[in-house]
């Protein structure tokens, strides 16, 4: 039984094999430029087009990243990493100091950022690679395509548990990053997604969501953007009733004391980029 | 009776000039429309109308006369009492016909294109918003639901689930019998709406 497909590939790949791609284009550019010297041709055997690509390519991704997680760091990181990537040859080649300044600017700040929230880009990564951890493990022995999304919660059972198993149940979980916990009254909203980056969220219907209430009832809800993360459209109310079993299996293994389960049958479902 | 005819004898009575009309009738042995029009001071074409009226309700019997070129009508009370009497229990057996017995199990349909708001407590939904129309003219109807109504919508079966009876889904939520003329209410409007989808067993 192979489950690895049936969500689209992570956004993290396309870093790795678009850099991999830059570099051939690079080496093949500079190739070229040497060929075209050697027949007398005056061109610089610098590759620009794969360095101008590779800016291009920085900051896109970046703007690509904030429309799909919401999240600001994104997009100022790709586009500080373009800018300096963009002016790294002229700063590198040209007299004008001004490059040499936007150059190092970028750089310092880049680094600065990073450093300054890293917290919210580790946090990011970890809940999103658990996250898609559980649609892997919710959606693996779903074999039926029907569609059928809809915007209403999933009743999803009962189970029972006390104030305090529940409490750190949800502490467990949210301190391993798998979900992010919104208290409420009379329930916890654990949210998780694949999308929306849950260190940028207010409230936990902009993303997926399990439920738990003091009286021991589940529900879920699946957002649309994950559903859609699926490469099948598998049938929904499987989808969620799946969810909701992956919910409980977790807190019977906490009651049992063996949260190490959790966390192992979370890493078996795979890792971030498949 | 019929709740139509009921409703048309009730406009018929609440007419401003009703109680003129009826002291007239019990007092003539018979009356024209022209001369209850005249003694009313009333337009002839508003008295053939309420007359009219009356006649059809079983009220008033009329007879045509002939005097000169024209015929025309003389009305002559026929009834004592007037009675309306709706029998309300008949709708709300309507209800349980339509699902019940009609052997119906129902879902959400798919892409209903609906909002489904839940309730702070989790465990209803609030409200339905429903788009209808195209462009322009698409218009929002949001439809509030009673809380049995809500715990109802929660626990209906999504769109790819297997479709339940309306007593099993009352079952899931937990509401007893005494609700289910306000569900089958709710269910008629959202079938109507194409936000619930009845699917057919042999």
């Amino acid at each position: 039984m192979s489950y690895k497909s049936k969500i689209r590939m992570s956004v993290g790949w396309i870093y790795p094999i678009t850099i991999l791609c830059l570099y051939l284009t690079a080496i093949a550019e500079w190739v070229i430029r040497g060929h075209l010297q050697q027949m007398g041709q005056e061109v610089s055997s610098f590759p620009q087009i794969a360095i101008f690509l590779a800016a291009f390519f920085f900051a896109g991704m970046g703007i690509f990243q904030w429309f799909r997680y919401r999240n600001w760091i994104y997009p100022v990181l790709g586009i500080l990493i373009g800018t300096a990537v963009m002016v790294w040859p002229f700063a590198r080649y040209s007299e004008s100091e001004l490059f040499l300044v936007t150059y190092l600017v970028a750089v310092i700040l880049f680094f600065l950022l990073v450093i300054l929230k890293w917290s919210t880009i580790y946090g990011h990564e970890r809940f999103e690679l658990n996250s898609r951890r559980l649609f892997r493990l919710a959606g693996e022995r779903i074999f039926q395509t029907s569609d059928g999304y809809t915007e209403r919660l999933y009743p999803g059972g009962n189970i029972s548990y006390t104030h305090d198993e529940l409490a750190g149940f949800v502490r467990f979980l949210h301190g391993n990053y798998v979900v992010r916990p919104f208290y409420y009254e009379n329930c916890v909203h654990l949210a998780f997604s694949m999308n929306k980056s849950l260190m940028v969220i207010h409230e936990p219907a902009e993303v997926s969501y399990i439920t738990l209430d003091y009286q021991g009832r589940i529900t879920v809800r699946i957002s649309e953007k994950d559903y859609r993360d699926y490469t099948e459209r598998l049938s929904f109310d499987q989808l969620c009733s799946s969810m909701a079993e992956v919910f409980i299996r977790f807190i019977e293994y906490h009651q049992k004391g063996l949260e190490t389960r959790i966390t192992s049958e979370l890493k078996s479902a795979g890792n971030i980029f498949l | 009776m019929d709740f139509k005819k009921a409703a048309q004898l009730a406009s018929c009575i609440s007419k401003n000039y009703a109680e003129d009309m009826f002291r007239l009738l019990t007092t003539y042995q018979s009356i024209s429309a022209s001369e209850a029009a005249s003694r009313l001071n009333l337009h002839i074409r508003t008295v053939q109308d309420f007359l009219g009226e009356l006649y059809e309700q079983d009220i008033l019997s009329r007879e045509e006369v002939y005097e000169g070129k024209r015929p025309y009508f003389r009305y002559t009370l026929i009834a004592e009492r007037i009675v309306i009497d709706i029998d309300l229990v008949k709708f709300r057996k309507e209800g349980e016909i339509i699902h019940e017995e009609a052997g119906v199990k129902i879902r959400e349909k798919k892409n209903s294109d609906a909002r489904f708001t839940t309730s702070r407590s989790n465990d209803y939904i609030s409200h339905v918003v429903i788009w209808q129309g195209e462009g322009r003219s698409r218009t929002e109807r949001k439809i509030n639901l009673s809380i049995p109504q809500g715990r109802f919508m929660f626990h209906l079966p999504f769109p790819t689930a297997q479709a339940l009876t309306i007593s099993e889904i009352m079952h899931k939520a937990g509401l007893d019998g005494a609700h289910m003329p306000e569900i089958a209410d709710i269910i008629r409007v959202l079938i109507g709406f194409g936000v619930i989808e009845e699917v057919k067993f042999a």
